[in-house]
């Protein structure tokens, strides 16, 4: 056994990663149940609902001007503002290739900012997913800049899927001139021949987006990230997550 | 020789997973080798063209 330190734990949400902003954050996934008992059992039963899933945020607040590129207040006022819900990636043991993570487009429900006696400043973001959700691999840490073409760690899944699936990418630095990167996840069944299974918009700055793949599509064992970048003095961090439904 | 069309860009890698062959969406192709041919079978990346078929 292992137990992990929360220092490790990495989260992506829309084009920012928030490590650095947070002190705590929560995410839970959830299934209604609906009762089917009927008048001769003898029992309670039940059979399973929808899926629903909430991530809920404790973080200092940052001084730096709404103005200023990227700053958290810009950051934050995105996620806020965006009425379609932003693409999310927790990652509590790190964004190491295969490592845990919950895969999510989360909206807002509900802000709090919090003053007192001897403390700092800080705030509370809820938010509640929309759409499908679930815990899968991490495909890509965005630990480390990526400034020319690179390919990813092979993660095997152990078994093939077609029950569709879920893939955030969240590019959270990008600078160059004209940079420009494109995310493919590709898929194998042999770690030998590989095939495109997710292929990303391309990007030219920070930006964060989610790709489902269709149930009754095959997704095999193995995957990877495969990152083209291009232009002048190109540099990315980025995370890439995908949890098969 | 069974020709196949590529549906999905694809590559072949080797065992440090550098691409060996680089197989673009809608190319005929016929140089594939069996394993080849399983292994984009699985990933549904390939048809064959030109098969015969039953009268």
């Amino acid at each position: 056994m292992a137990f992990v330190a929360t220092h490790t734990s990495r989260i992506t949400i829309g084009d920012r990663e928030w490590s650095g902003d947070l002190t705590s954050v929560d995410s839970s996934s959830n299934v209604d149940v609906i009762e089917t008992t009927t008048l001769s059992d003898t029992s309670k039963n039940f059979i399973a609902g929808l899926n629903s899933g909430t991530l809920l945020c404790n973080g200092l607040t940052d001084s730096a001007s709404a103005s200023s590129a990227n700053s958290q207040w810009q950051d934050l006022y995105a996620i806020r503002g965006d009425s379609d819900g932003v693409p999310a990636i927790v990652a509590l043991e790190g964004f190491t290739a295969d490592k845990k993570v919950w895969v999510a487009q989360v909206t807002e429900t509900s802000w709090t900012n919090t003053s007192s006696v001897a403390g700092a400043v800080s705030f509370t973001l809820n938010m509640e997913t929309t759409g499908d959700h679930g815990q899968g691999v991490s495909l890509f840490d965005p630990g480390t800049a990526k400034t020319a073409t690179a390919t990813g760690t092979v993660v095997d899944n152990s078994a093939s899927s077609n029950t569709g699936a879920v893939a955030n990418l969240c590019v959270v630095t990008a600078s160059g001139t004209s940079p420009t990167l494109d995310v493919v996840i590709q898929h194998s069944a042999d770690n030998s021949s590989y095939s495109t299974l997710v292929t990303y918009t391309q990007a030219t700055g920070t930006t964060s987006q989610r790709k489902t793949v269709a149930s009754g599509t095959t997704i095999n064992r193995y995957l990877k990230v495969v990152a083209t970048i291009g232009g002048s003095s190109p540099s990315f961090n980025f995370a890439v997550g995908l949890s098969r439904l | 020789m069974t020709k196949y069309k590529i549906l999905v860009n694809s590559e072949i890698v080797d065992k440090n997973q550098k691409a060996i062959k680089k197989l673009k969406a809608g190319e005929i192709i016929s140089d594939l080798t069996p394993a080849q041919i399983k292994g984009l079978t699985a990933n549904e990346a390939i048809e064959a063209v030109g098969a015969k078929t039953k009268e």
